[in-house]
């Protein structure tokens, strides 16, 4: 598997966009539009900002990138396995106005711990730039079902969230087996 | 009054920054790596030089095991550990400073007439018998060689060339057809033991005949320990039933690292692929150890959480394996990613080493001065190959450090 695809793999089982399509709460079609670009926007900063920062963060915090790994990989699997059982991300309902933009679109549903840890991990590993590329498609992907919504497609996107999951479980194993046969 | 997105967004805020402080204390806790300065690296390894040298008997043994608490000699002595003792002083003779050469060779001469008043000879070899229970094994034997060959290129002296071949040819009886080698050498039946390997032999083994190569190229010490080379990277450890592959063997770094010096490196590589993985497999396992080892603090919590801190034979080992390979990715371009990582590793590792040895300003504090000096304790108590390994580690970083491969320096 190449490095792009294990990159986009890894954020796209991250963000779970069909998850998000159905933990996304109700909101009218107008304020919807505006809270979903917002959260767009709030996120990306979040996710630059970390991918940029990831190296010195790290080493403000002593740690090295392979152990760090490790510690992605623990933040992960709860995500994955949470998206199994429920099909769902952790996520509460939203007043009727833009701030839902913020909460809980922006947080928790498009950054997530899961998604922050692999941002961090994957930009101090394989560079900002990297992490960005491989991260742009599932991110705008899960704004645009975020906006959409489930809808009729409620069925598969509950199949496909909960395989994304599972796809999210295993490559944190993946990670913690890299993190541990690395130097 | 606070809006629903506001309580939302500090309890979910709240509960991040709770996860991440239970991650930071259990998972992730900081990495330190003491600063190391070249000197600091070689004031270590002379401290442990000078362990060895105020412990040795006057049959040219060292003081095997010490208990400093209860301030008494642990009884039992080790063979195998004579020899890695004797040829950490050699290696520090050779590689230390000029000044270093004197007092170190007549301190490691002693300890190799220990070993000379141990030899036996048959059949056109000459063999390390352990005088405690004659055993006459292979690990013993090729830690007596890697130490004659130390002493050799400490000081171009060839009066030992004889013993060298004698002692090789008994590890070239005690090699299987496979590479592997057997633990023991049978008087009683006059041939090894055909039941019994030894994982440590394997490696050292390997490194002893790579060194004779370099000291005597022609007279054929490559091909066996080509073989041990193959085997050690492709068989090894599904032969000998390691659990968590590959075994952490710092032996079969220093001998890849000394095949990759080979003199006919010079025309291509001399290490193949598999061996290249090999050492690749045997980085990532050093480098994982020593960054679980610089999570430990000591303290309680810390060894609740992340386990006790290593004895310095273990952690000298780590230093030993990951200076060599660093030697290795300095050499060959199939290991050239993981020079900057194995450097870092090794120094970070060598940092602890030195900053949890008894220095001599320190040895006071102790009951026994002369023990504490310039050793390692683990729960009070410090053996002779805890100095041996640690000083190895040290002595070789040194490389690395005058390379740039520093971290905190």
């Amino acid at each position: 598997m190449s490095d792009g695809i294990r990159l986009f793999l890894i954020f796209l089982a991250a963000i779970n966009p069909p998850a998000i399509a159905l933990s996304t709460p109700a909101l009218s079609s107008a304020v919807r539009r505006r809270a979903v670009a917002l959260a767009l926007v709030v996120a990306g900063v979040i996710y630059i900002l970390a991918a940029l920062t990831a190296e010195r963060f790290l080493d403000a915090l002593d740690i090295a990138p392979e152990t760090f790994r490790i510690a992605a990989a623990i933040v992960m699997a709860p995500a994955g396995m949470y998206a199994i059982f429920r099909a769902r991300v952790a996520a509460e309902s939203a007043e009727e106005s833009w701030r839902a933009g913020i909460f809980p679109l922006a947080l928790p549903l498009l950054v997530s711990p899961a998604t922050l840890a692999a941002a961090i991990s994957i930009g101090v590993d394989d560079g900002a730039g990297k992490a960005a590329a491989a991260l742009a498609v599932p991110l705008v992907l899960a704004a645009g079902l975020a906006f959409a919504g489930a809808g009729r497609w409620r069925p598969a996107a509950d199949g496909l969230a909960r395989m994304l999951g599972a796809l999210l479980v295993a490559l944190a194993v993946a990670l913690v087996v890299d993190g541990v046969r690395a130097v | 009054m606070m809006t629903r997105m506001w309580k939302g967004l500090s309890v979910t805020l709240g509960a991040w920054a709770a996860g991440a402080l239970l991650l930071r204390v259990l998972v992730v806790p900081g990495q330190h790596c003491p600063a190391l300065t070249s000197a600091d690296a070689l004031q270590g390894a002379r401290d442990a030089g000078a362990w060895m040298a105020r412990v040795q008997r006057d049959d040219g043994s060292y003081l095997y095991e010490y208990d400093i608490e209860a301030n008494r000699p642990v009884p039992g002595y080790n063979a195998v550990r004579h020899a890695g003792v004797t040829m950490a002083l050699y290696q520090l003779a050779a590689y230390g400073e000029p000044g270093d050469g004197a007092d170190v060779l007549a301190t490691a001469d002693r300890g190799l007439a220990w070993l000379q008043a141990n030899l036996v000879s048959y059949d056109g070899w000459t063999a390390l018998r352990d005088p405690d229970d004659g055993a006459i094994e292979s690990g013993g034997n090729a830690l007596l060689l890697a130490a004659l060959a130390q002493r050799r290129i400490a000081t171009s002296d060839g009066r030992y060339d004889g013993l060298m071949r004698g002692v090789g040819a008994y590890l070239r009886v005690m090699e299987q057809s496979d590479g592997s080698f057997l633990l023991a050498w049978l008087p009683t039946t006059g041939k090894p033991d055909p039941t019994q390997r030894s994982k440590y032999a394997t490696g050292e083994a390997f490194w002893a005949l790579a060194l004779m190569h370099r000291l005597f190229p022609g007279e054929g010490w490559d091909e066996p320990a080509r073989t041990v080379a193959d085997y050690l990277a492709l068989h090894r450890d599904t032969v000998e039933k390691q659990d968590y592959p590959p075994w952490a063997d710092q032996w079969a770094a220093y001998g890849l690292a000394e095949m990759a010096a080979w003199p006919e490196a010079a025309l291509g590589p001399v290490l193949n692929d598999a061996q290249i993985t090999y050492a690749r497999s045997l980085a990532d396992r050093f480098g994982f150890l020593v960054r679980v080892e610089s999570q430990r603090t000591g303290s309680w919590f810390s060894t609740l959480i992340q386990g006790r801190e290593s004895r310095a034979a273990g952690m000298g080992t780590w230093v030993e394996a990951l200076d060599s390979l660093w030697i290795l990715a300095s050499l060959d371009p199939r290991m050239e990613d993981l020079r900057g990582k194995l450097g870092e590793r090794a120094i970070c590792a060598a940092g602890m080493l030195r900053d949890r040895q008894v220095t001599p300003t320190e040895a006071p504090r102790y009951r026994n001065t002369d023990v504490a000096a310039g050793a390692w304790f683990t729960n009070g108590v410090t053996r002779m190959d805890d100095q041996q390994h640690a000083l190895s580690g040290l002595l070789r970083s040194r490389a690395i450090l005058a390379a740039g491969g520093k971290r905190n320096e």
